[in-house]
């Protein structure tokens, strides 16, 4: 029986240990990861709110310059021209 | 409601025409336009010492302040380089002035001994910094910016929402042809006279159209034109060259729910070339484009020519 419960307790510190091991492994990976993506996605240094190309900010739906902007793009008109009923007062052309 | 004979001036370098609908909004509209001409000079204009935009292609490489009407239009110019690819990009500023378009038209000497520079692809709209929340703007040293065809276009929708909205009449402005209309339209809508120059008398032969909102825009390659050392060139630059559009449409009409958008699809089309056409229809943009030879085409729903309905 002693055998059997010390065999017992040398399993369960051997799970614990591991279990520190992995987590200690998990938290240097977690840093690590974050370190290399901080250098690859820099943050922006000089306003919270300013845009840049090469910081391109998650939250700048409005920003045309930002590649998270939502663009409805070039908009048609209600209704085509028509033709014209009525003399012109006006002239579009090159300028 | 019968539209009014138009109010006609010089502005940004241009013609300014104004109708209302209703004469006693004349005043009104007139004094509104002014404003909007006034503050988009002020704050765009590319040919004025003291104005933002001249501070600001001053000042490469640095954060500048700049106001909110000029964050607005850098905003705009912003969105017609993404809706368009690229192709409609304000960093022709600097190509523009080497080619000899260093100062209002007007001035531009039309003949020139030979330029001898080097061109190539302008610097592209991704390199401007727009900070909307603090007010301030940044582009790379070596870059300036043109903002005249959608600061042009953008005045004129404001200038007419404002005046359409102020006095309860429509309202329809014209900033060098490029047109933007608000609020009731006349019967039978506003009637409008296409042409290759938009200094063209409304009163001259040929085709027209009618419009009832929105805006409706015309870019072409057939004035703004100077040469030096024989050769022709237009202010119509293709930013993957920095050299003026190779020649295909004479002009292009299109309309669209805004004159910015009309404005930004017609100079696309022009720098798109055989392309045009396709790239229109697909956006629902109606439009007339006339041929180098003087050839007509019209897609998405913008009428034939045909004899005048009047």
């Amino acid at each position: 029986m002693m055998t059997t419960a010390s065999q017992r307790d040398d399993g369960l510190l051997r799970v614990k240990s591991a279990t520190r091991w992995l987590a200690a492994a998990a938290v240097a990976a977690a840093a690590a990861f974050s370190i290399t993506a901080a250098k690859v996605v820099p943050g922006k240094s000089h306003a919270p709110t300013s845009t840049s190309v090469n910081t391109p900010d998650p939250n700048a739906v409005n920003d045309p310059n930002s590649p998270y902007y939502q663009d409805p793009g070039l908009q048609a008109p209600n209704q085509p021209p028509m033709r014209a009923y009525n003399p012109p007062r006006v002239s579009s052309g090159g300028s | 409601m019968t539209a009014i004979a138009p109010v006609q001036f010089p502005a940004l370098g241009t013609t300014a025409v104004l109708l209302v609908t209703e004469p006693a909004a004349l005043g009104a509209a007139r004094t509104v336009l002014d404003e909007e001409l006034d503050g988009t000079d002020r704050a765009a204009s590319r040919f004025r010492d003291d104005s933002e935009l001249s501070l600001l292609n001053r000042s490469a490489g640095e954060w500048v302040a700049v106001s909110a009407r000029l964050v607005e239009l850098l905003r705009v110019a912003l969105l017609a380089a993404r809706r368009t690819g690229g192709l409609v990009d304000p960093t022709v500023g600097q190509a523009l002035r080497v080619l000899g378009y260093d100062r209002t038209f007007a001035e531009v000497a039309p003949d020139g001994p030979p330029v001898s520079v080097t061109v190539g692809a302008v610097p592209g709209w991704r390199t401007i910094d727009l900070d909307p929340a603090l007010g301030r703007a940044r582009i790379p040293p070596g870059v300036s910016l043109d903002l005249g065809a959608t600061a042009k276009a953008a005045c004129a929708d404001s200038a007419a929402r404002r005046a359409a909205e102020l006095t309860g009449a429509g309202v329809l402005v014209s900033l060098g042809g490029d047109l933007a209309a608000a609020g009731p339209a006349p019967e039978g809508g506003w009637s409008v006279r296409l042409a290759d120059d938009h200094a063209v008398s409304p009163d001259t032969p040929g085709p027209a159209v009618a419009i009832s909102s929105g805006g409706l825009a015309t870019s072409g390659t057939a004035v703004r034109r100077w040469a030096r050392g024989g050769l022709v060139l237009h202010h119509l630059l293709d930013p993957g060259t920095g050299r003026p559009a190779a020649p295909c449409w004479r002009t292009v009409s299109v309309a669209a729910a805004s004159c910015v958008d009309a404005n930004t699809a017609s100079t696309a089309a022009i720098l798109l070339g055989s392309a045009a056409p396709t790239w229109l229809a697909e956006r629902g943009l109606p439009a007339r484009l006339v041929a180098e030879d003087g050839r007509v085409r019209t897609v998405a729903g913008w009428p034939e020519d045909g004899e005048p309905g009047w």
